[in-house]
This record gives C-alpha cells, structure tokens and sequence, in this order.
C-alpha cells in the first residue's frame, strides 16, 4: 500500500506506517468493535454522532491499510456513517437534511449506476450473468448454479428484472412515496439473496443502511418534520448542469485547436473532398522524404521524437499527416473507408507535396506499416524503402490468438470511447504515461486530439473496414519491390510469437519482389514504446538512419509509377 | 414574472443560508461520485486524486461480471529438484453461515482483486508486472506460504502460476493465466 501513497505527503505515509504495525491495526480495529456495540444500545446522545465519526474517519483511513479484500460494503459503511455524523452533531435541520439528502441521493446512485452499466455487459444483456456468476465458487452457489442452468428462461427473466429494478430505482420517487415499501422491500429481499447465494452478507447490512435515508426523502414530508428542506437536489442539479455546460465548452475550445492543427500546418484537398493535414519539412533535395504513416487511433504526433530524432541527424524530408478524420484532417462524409482509401490518401498527398525526383521512404507504425506496405507497390520506384514498426498484417486476426482475443471488445472500447468524449467527458481524461513521454511541445496537441472524440470516430469506422478486409484474407502478401527494414518491439516477440512469424511473412514479401529486407527485434520496448518513449524512439530513428544511409541516401527517383496511379 | 421569482428563490434558498456547506460539500461529493464510474481507465482524472478511496464505485459486477475463479498454484526447488505444481486453495465452499459470517470473504476478494490487476499490465512484459505492487503481494504471500512449508530449509526458490477456472462448470477446463519466472527464496 505504501507504494500507492509513494507521492503523497510524509503525514499520509506516516499514517500508514502506524497503521500497518500489527499493534496499529489491531488497535483500529477493536476501537471499532467498541465504538459500534455502544452505537448499537438505544439513546439519542450527542455522543452517537461522535461515536459516527469515528467510524467513518478510521474507516475511510483502514481503507488505506486493507485496500486488497475491502468491497463496495466498506465504502457505503463510510459514507453513512459520514452522514450519520453531519446530522446528529449540528442543530440545524438544514444540514441534518442536506447530509440525509447526500446518503439518499447515493443509494440512488448505487442502484442506477449498477443496473445501467449492467446493459453495456454481453452477459447481462443476454441474461446467461446469473449461470456465470453462480457458476464460481468465489461469488456463487452450486444448487443455484444448476437451476439457472437447467432453467434459462426463468434465470433470464430474473437477471433482466434485477436490472430494471436496479435502473428504476428512482421511481420510489413517484407517487407521494406509495411506492417506497415495495421497492425497498424488494431491494431487501434482492441483498437478502445475494448474502445467501453470493455470501455477500455485509451488502444485506450495509445497503439497508441506506433505506432509512431514501424512505425520509422520498415520503411526503414527515410530521416530525414538516420543513423538510429538499435543496440540496436543487444545489446538485444545478452544479452538474454548470458543469456539463463547462464540459461542452472545454470539449468546443478542444475541437477548434485540434482542427486548427499544429504550428506549420498546411492542407492538401483530395478528388473527393477530404481535406489532409500535412506538415512537410522538405529537407535537403539530395536526401529522401520519410513519410510517417500513424497506427489506428492515432495522430502524427505520435511520430514526434522519431522524426526530431532522424531530423537532427540527416537533411532528410520529413512529411507528417494524419488520414482524414484524424487530428485536423477532416472527412466529408461518414462512411467506413477501407485500407485501400487510406493507400489512396496517401500516394495522392505524397504525389502532390512531394517533388518527383525524390525518392521517398514510408515508415508505418502498426496499421499504418500495412498502409505503407500496400502503397509502396502504388508508389513504384519512388519507394527507396520501407521501414515498419511493430506492423499489422492481414493475416493476423486469422493467425494470432492474442490479436484475436483482443480484438473481440476493440469496437466496444472505440464505441465507448467514441460516445464518451462526445458526450464531453474528455475532461475527466488523464494525461495517460504516453503522453508525458513525448516531447514537451507536442503533449498539449497530443493529449487534445486524444481527448477530442473526432480520433475516436475516425478511429471506429476505420477498425470497421479493417475488421473485414482482415477477415477475408487468406492468401500471401505480393512482392514488394522496395527493400524493407522491420522492427518489432520485444514485447509484442515474447507475448505472440506468432506476431513475429507474421512479421517475417512481412519481410518475405519484399524479399520475394527482389529487394533487401532484415528484421531486428528493439530489446525492451512494447508497440506503443516505439514511437512515444524518447529513448526508443531515438534507437528506431538511429535504425531509420541507418537504413537511409544503405538504401535510400543521394539517389534521385528514376521515373516509374507515379503517386495517385 | 412569479415564475421567474419563483425560480430565482429556490435558488437563493439552496445557495444560501444554513447547511450550504454541507449542501456544497454533499453535491462535490455526489457529482464526484458520477464523474467517478466511468468503466475506462482512460477517465480516471477524479480517481487519481482519491487518496483515501472516499468516493464509492458504484458498478458492482457490470457491466462485465467476474465469471471465473482464480486460482494460485506454486512449485518449489527443493536441494536441486523440481516439485510438482501444489494449490493454495483461497476459496471457501458456499455455506449458509456465509450469510452473517464470512470472513475469509476478504482473502477471496484480495485474490479476485490482486489477479484483475495482475491481469491488466500482463500484456507489458514481466518486467512491468513484477514491479507493480499488485504481483509483489502475489509473490512475496507464495513465499511466505513457502516458508511455512519449508521445514528442513532447503527450498532455494519458487514459481508460481496464476490460473482460472470456471468453477463449478466442470465442462470448461482451467486456464493459466500467467507462469511467473522463478524467484529466489531469500532467507
């Protein structure tokens, strides 16, 4: 645990250190015992909300000793007693009822949350949860395990019903509380269940817990208390709607600097309308254009350190784009675009910004090496060469367990991503670890079309099309006339090593076509690491170099196919 | 005019006067609460920020319910040799006592946790999973059941695997999870 706390302050680590000595904990614990038998005899002294505090400050503090085996139980124990405690040590009926609104509008939220996440879970939606779940020793119970599998309608009908008096629980609302009992009482015997069948007995206490609390709010007003204050739904309605409206302006002030592009921007408009964002360093004539082709869900910026990298080193070109509906690149129409309409993009950007006598060098990370790959044949003999890192193949659904496996919830990971940022909830997206690896100057762009749901859009309709091109294939790559250098990062070697097979096919190809290919594996590096980390990045681009040097520096281009051929 | 008044004094009132810091603190906490549930890590902005784990996930079993049982399996080298793969059985079977006291609830959560976090760094290499605190509990509690174990001293080092199973559907076989490499039992 003390490595969870490893940035916070001395005191915090202090805590846990006092807390984890076994006369610490043990204290913790039978100080509780104590202080909940006195809460459990009757009376109403001040000293029951002191008695409260103490149990929801030690147990939001035991929560940093016992985070591995503490459940949901645990939190709702904190939170009422949290409650609990505001309302019996003040006078004022306002805060008692601001602090009885809080733990009722939990409850809510505990119901409604877990019965619509329910819908977004194969299992749940299908009604086969209650057979799976019933079916583990951890969470379930033979006998019930059984039935559900003998009775499937039925196991069906109860899991779905689980769901809609999950997700309806706010109707208690309705009614003039006519309705509390009934559904309180469901809730109960529901928890009920799950404490016999799920051994989760703790949930039966701790959620009932909060019964109290919704049965006060959603009642007509009590004769105890006739000036039941309800403001605090007035408080939380109105700050979450202040928030969306600064969410949605936050997401607005995204999307115009993601579309403005970067410093040096220029735009290149296709035959069919889409409009690329390109930035082109020309370099010195002599030297060949490296043309970085990015991975799916991903934008040029992910090419930063590769190309600063290459740049300081050789006079070379340097074209960076990003396909349309990534970064400031934008789309005409919605419509899934195939690989084929990415090579396309490419040979008809690179024929138009690109002098014809330059050789040029496609370097592809993952999807965009196949991009790369299908392109070089379009491209001819402009190709001096092809440099893949960690790249896709066509075959490789088909072949690799672990590409299948993951590419089974990719199109639900880019849907709810896709939604999520356009909903606005970019702002509560965090700077993930490849972002802070980049270059300084390139992480505000990077981290604003990572957050900007555009990339997540573009990203969705692409792995669309890809699924199915992917799926059909099975024959052998074409010759590829132009040589290749292709890196593969250790990590994606030692988890598939079938990835590694498809990589040397990848090779083959432009052996078969007649030209030099080698492979090299980057010790220590993982797909992404390639391209984000500022020390790999420099090992491909010295690799890059080396490369150029061999097969790509001071020739010129002899006129052959021409880019948009 | 009266709704407009109307409006502005509902407003006034949960702005206002007693308890609005209580209403205040109560509504961070709720709308920390939703900006909290997000299922992707990727929106984890808020739940960086929770040190002491206050705001509550509400997402219980959803929207994918844990369909398996983790199990950890370990072998030990003993004077130069290889024993078989031996269980540590964490799970207790169901009884109705579960109902009111199931304390060894909390080493079957702890396991269930350790493996899913285990579980979602395996694609990053052994040398990101090792480091994480979620392996190092896993191995140093194999070492210190190894220990238990190791009445004469002379068990030199362990592996350990984390597997899966299906429970009670006996159809399905286990699957392994991870084979973490071999660790030298220091003493």
């Amino acid at each position: 645990m003390r490595e969870y706390h490893a940035h916070s302050s001395p005191l915090v680590c202090k805590l846990i250190d006092v807390l984890s000595s076994q006369t610490g904990t043990t204290a913790l614990h039978v100080s509780r015992v104590v202080v909940s038998t006195a809460l459990l005899l009757p009376g109403n002294s001040r000293l029951r909300g002191v008695g409260s505090s103490y149990l929801a400050v030690t147990g939001a503090v035991a929560y940093t000793r016992h985070r591995y085996g503490t459940d949901g139980s645990d939190q709702v124990a904190v939170l009422v007693q949290s409650g609990n405690a505001v309302a019996r040590l003040s006078d004022s009926h306002r805060v008692k009822d601001a602090a009885i609104w809080h733990t009722a509008l939990q409850a809510n939220l505990s119901y409604v949350v877990s019965g619509w996440y329910k819908l977004l879970g194969r299992q749940w939606r299908q009604g086969t949860a209650l057979r799976e779940i019933m079916r583990t020793r951890t969470y379930g119970h033979e006998g019930a395990f059984r039935v559900a599998e003998r009775y499937p309608s039925p196991a069906k009908a109860l899991v779905h019903s689980v769901m809609g008096l999950e997700s309806l629980f706010p109707v208690v609302y309705c009614a003039r509380g006519r309705l509390v009992r009934p559904i309180l009482a469901s809730l109960l015997i529901f928890h009920a269940a799950n404490a016999y069948l799920m051994g989760l007995g703790r949930f039966l206490t701790a959620f009932a817990s909060m019964h109290p609390h919704v049965a006060y709010t959603a009642g007509p007003k009590h004769p105890a208390a006739p000036d039941r204050d309800d403001t605090p739904v007035t408080a939380v309605a109105l700050a979450a709607a202040g928030i969306a409206a600064w969410a949605g302006v936050r997401a607005l002030r995204r999307r115009i600097y993601v579309l403005r592009g970067a410093k040096g921007t220029q735009w290149h408009t296709m035959p069919n309308g889409d409009v690329i964002a390109y930035r082109f360093d020309p370099g010195c004539e002599t030297e060949p254009v490296l043309v970085f082709c990015n991975s799916l869900a991903a934008t040029s910026e992910h090419f930063s350190w590769i190309a600063t990298t290459v740049q300081s080193h050789r006079p070379c070109g340097v074209l960076r784009y990003d396909r349309a509906g990534y970064g400031a690149s934008r789309q005409t129409d919605h419509t899934p675009r195939g690989l084929n309409a990415a090579v396309r993009e490419l040979c008809d950007l690179v024929g138009a910004t690109v002098n014809r006598d330059r050789h040029i060098v496609l370097v592809g990370h993952s999807l965009g090496g196949d991009i790369a790959r299908r392109a070089a044949s379009s491209l001819g003999n402009r190709v001096a060469g092809v440099v893949y890192l960690d790249p896709s193949h066509p075959g490789q659904l088909d072949r690799s367990e672990r590409q299948r496996a993951s590419s089974a919830g990719f199109a639900d990971i880019l849907t709810t991503m896709a939604w999520s940022t356009r909903l606005g909830l970019g702002v509560l997206m965090s700077r993930e670890n490849w972002i802070e690896d980049l270059p300084s100057h390139t992480r505000e762009r990077a981290f604003a079309e990572y957050a900007d749901s555009r990339l997540w859009t573009a990203a969705r309709r692409e792995w669309a099309s890809i699924l199915d091109e992917y799926r059909e294939f099975d024959s052998t790559l074409p010759p590829v006339r132009s040589p290749a250098l292709l890196v593969t990062a250790s990590k994606t070697a030692d988890t598939d090593p079938e990835q590694v097979v498809l990589h040397n096919e990848i090779a083959e190809a432009h052996r078969t076509g007649g030209a030099h290919a080698e492979t090299t594996v980057l010790h220590d590096t993982d797909h992404d690491s390639l391209m984000t980390n500022g020390t790999n990045a420099t090992q491909v681009g010295a690799l890059i170099m080396e490369f150029v040097r061999i097969h790509a520096s001071g020739a010129k281009a002899s006129f052959g196919k021409e880019a948009g051929d | 005019m009266t709704t407009m008044s109307n409006a502005y004094a509902v407003v006034r009132r949960a702005c206002t006067g007693p308890g609005t810091l209580t209403r205040a603190a109560a509504t961070v906490m709720i709308l920390a609460t939703v900006a909290t549930q997000h299922h992707l890590s990727s929106f984890n902005r808020i739940q960086r920020k929770d040190l002491f784990f206050l705001i509550p996930n509400w997402r219980f079993f959803a929207p994918n319910p844990g369909v398996y049982d983790f199990h950890i399996i370990y072998r030990v080298r003993n004077d130069g040799q290889i024993s078989g793969w031996r269980g540590i059985d964490m799970i207790a079977n169901r009884r109705s006592l579960h109902t009111l006291w199931h304390p060894k609830r909390r080493r079957e959560k702890a396991v269930f946790d350790i493996a899913n976090g285990v579980a979602l760094v395996l694609d990053k290499g052994f040398d990101v999973i090792t480091r994480t605190p979620d392996y190092r509990l896993l191995s140093n509690f194999v070492a210190a059941t190894v220990r238990a174990d190791d009445i004469n001293g002379n068990i030199e080092g362990y592996q350990f695997a984390l597997a899966r199973s299906a429970g009670y559907e006996s159809t399905k076989d286990p699957e392994i999870v991870m084979v973490a490499p071999y660790t030298t039992l220091s003493q």
